[in-house]
């Protein structure tokens, strides 16, 4: 029987005594209240969150200071400072592609890597090609996971505790193995999971590896975790800890599918290098890519040599497709009796994969456009919203924020609805049961949606039971119009 | 003519690496020191400053360390605590940076130079 860990995540300190608290119309309150939602916006460990957010701080009370000695109010000097900040989703941004290494360094490493890799051919290890597969020139060999050990696949009885600290269940775990179990709490701590944050865990007749995999899936929640075995030592993390050492740069041969681009669809080189490396970027694990905001893969082409350096698993995927592109051009597609089929092939979970990216992002638009109409209200109370687009317009939220992740919208439709009666709704409705906005084109298309709440918070629901809210009291009198009126 | 993306970022980077040569600053000094060095010219927006100095950090071109200041100003919402104040110095990392750029653009300004007019004896063509 297996009953997944409920880990209980520490509450929110309450607010100081009244006596020091910020009278919510000050100055340091409206200052205050914009840093949390860019705290919010930024996508970053909490250590950097917290830097960011108390240096903005301490330049918005300054500048408010100085303003105030030119004669400002208080009340005019914040919102002046707060004005020459700019649109706080943009700032995000920011800071998000400033972590990013810069185009010119990344040039520089794909000139030096290509110049590493002629060099270091003598030395590079290469396979025979079997005609229907792609198989890479290995530069670099990750150091690599190897097999974990046998005492993994031991049944336990029982492993159960109630409430006790995370740590502890560690270090039950690595009791009942005979390897050394160690876990990265600084690493963790970043995502805000603690070692003695309350844990309970519940699993019987499984074997250990069950229970890893249940410590995994639970911690996957606050952060994408994976365990690491080598080195005859176990190791619990965030996946892009280990994302690091499993990196192999690689170098691909893309004439022959270049070659065949041009031979059947006249497409021409530089197309088809685009067409193959969006191919990759968006179906390979497309949050792990550089160019889309990640930090552990990248992708270029020269004279026809695909390098890709990024995890040992998406070299594999990588291979996949690009022996299917291959395969194109045997392949035979015909109609009717007796014409020859193409089966489909999928790799096994890649599909799921790149389907649960874009439900993460939808659910990440549906939170970022909530953020961004508060934001408006704040800043213009007396304009009604009728639709997102001015707050396109006003740079409170990019187009590509306001639509759906799986797809254009069918004809007529719009990919993101939204209620602007909900902002503004009576006090006694349950704020956490209205809904907001949600991702029609999701909704259509997976038969689930991405629902923001007037509360903010932010839910994946199948059909059915977003059906369900909809029929609630909190729902009533609720009007839904399209995100974008374009 | 504006500068087109890159070489807007480049030389922000330029002169927020060769203001801190002179003395670590903080990111509302920095501001302050550009505006004044340039005669209100230049003025660099809290928006553009800290996720360079983000990014500067990141590539250990420059140092950071923090500093509490007190503020009895009211409208701070002081009651006599700390804020913190981030300031800046330049690694040396951030040194070789910074002379490898000013080498750069001062031979770039020099290559240009060559194809501009001379100006003349009373100033005509220049």
């Amino acid at each position: 029987m297996v009953r997944y860990l409920d880990l209980t995540v520490p509450a929110a300190p309450v607010q100081s005594d009244s006596e020091s608290a910020v009278p919510e119309s000050s100055p340091v309150a409206s200052i205050d209240g914009c840093l949390t939602m860019l705290d919010r916006l930024l996508h970053l460990p909490v250590g950097q969150r917290e830097s960011i957010v108390c240096e903005l701080r301490e330049h918005l009370l300054e500048r408010s200071r100085d303003l105030t000695l030119r004669g400002m109010t208080d009340d005019e000097a914040a919102r002046a400072a707060l004005d020459e900040l700019g649109s706080l989703t943009d700032l995000a941004r920011r800071f998000h592609e400033a972590g990013r290494i810069p185009i010119r360094r990344r040039i520089m490493h794909g000139l030096t890597i290509g110049c590493g890799v002629l060099v270091a051919a003598a030395g590079a290890f290469y396979v025979a090609k079997p005609a229907s597969q792609v198989q890479p020139s290995v530069f670099q060999q990750a150091t690599g996971a190897t097999a974990p050990p046998k005492s993994l696949e031991q049944r336990v009885d029982s492993f159960e505790y109630q409430d006790v600290l995370l740590r502890d269940v560690f270090v039950a775990l690595e009791r009942r193995i005979d390897a050394p179990v160690v876990v990265h709490w600084d690493a963790l701590k970043d995502y805000g999971i603690q070692p003695d944050q309350a844990t309970s865990i519940e699993l019987r007749n499984v074997p250990l590896q069950v229970v890893m995999d249940s410590l995994e899936r639970s911690l996957s929640r606050f952060v994408p975790t994976t365990w690491w075995y080598g080195e005859r030592l176990i190791e619990f993390g965030p996946k892009a800890l280990f994302d690091g050492r499993d990196k192999v740069l690689a170098a691909y041969d893309l004439t022959p599918i270049i070659d065949s681009m041009w031979g059947r669809f006249e497409t021409p080189y530089e197309q088809a290098v685009n067409e193959v490396i969006g191919l990759l970027t968006e179906f390979v694990e497309p949050e792990q890519w550089v160019e889309n905001g990640g930090a552990h893969a990248q992708a270029r082409v020269v004279n026809g040599r695909l390098f890709i350096d990024a995890p040992a698993r998406m070299h594999e995927k990588c291979q996949w497709i690009l022996a299917e592109l291959l395969k194109g051009e045997s392949a035979m597609l015909g109609h009717g009796a007796g014409s020859a089929t193409v089966p489909a092939s999928t790799m096994p979970d890649e599909a799921a994969r790149a389907d649960e990216a874009r439900v993460r992002t939808a659910a990440t638009r549906m939170r970022d456009l909530f953020m961004a109409v508060q934001m408006f209200q704040q800043a213009t109370p007396d304009e009604p919203i009728t639709s997102l687009d001015p707050l396109v317009d006003r740079g409170y939220l990019t187009a590509e924020r306001i639509t759906s992740p799986f797809g254009p919208p069918a004809e007529g439709r719009s990919d993101i609805l939204f209620d602007p009666t909900a902002a503004n709704v009576e006090t006694s409705v349950d704020l956490s049961k209205r809904i907001f906005a949600y991702d029609a084109s999701m909704l259509q298309a997976r038969g689930r949606t991405a629902a923001v709440f007037a509360d903010g918070h932010v839910e994946i629901l199948p059909a059915k039971a977003f059906a369900g809210i909809l029929t609630d009291a909190a729902n009533q009198g609720a009007t839904w119009r399209r995100g974008s009126v374009r | 003519m504006p500068l087109g993306r890159a070489r807007q970022v480049d030389s922000l980077e330029l002169i927020v690496l060769a203001v801190l040569a002179d003395e670590p600053l903080y990111g509302y000094a920095i501001i302050k020191r550009v505006a004044a060095r340039s005669e209100g010219a230049i003025r660099l927006t809290p928006g553009v400053l800290y996720p360079l100095l983000h990014q500067l950090e990141k590539e250990k071109l420059i140092t950071a360390t923090w500093e509490t200041v007190h503020s009895d100003r009211a409208a701070d919402g002081g009651d006599g605590e700390g804020r913190r104040r981030k300031w800046y110095a330049l690694s040396p990392a951030g040194r070789r940076r910074l002379a490898q750029r000013i080498e750069s653009h001062r031979a770039g300004v020099s290559l240009i130079e060559r194809f501009l007019p001379q100006p003349g004896p009373h100033g005509e063509g220049a």
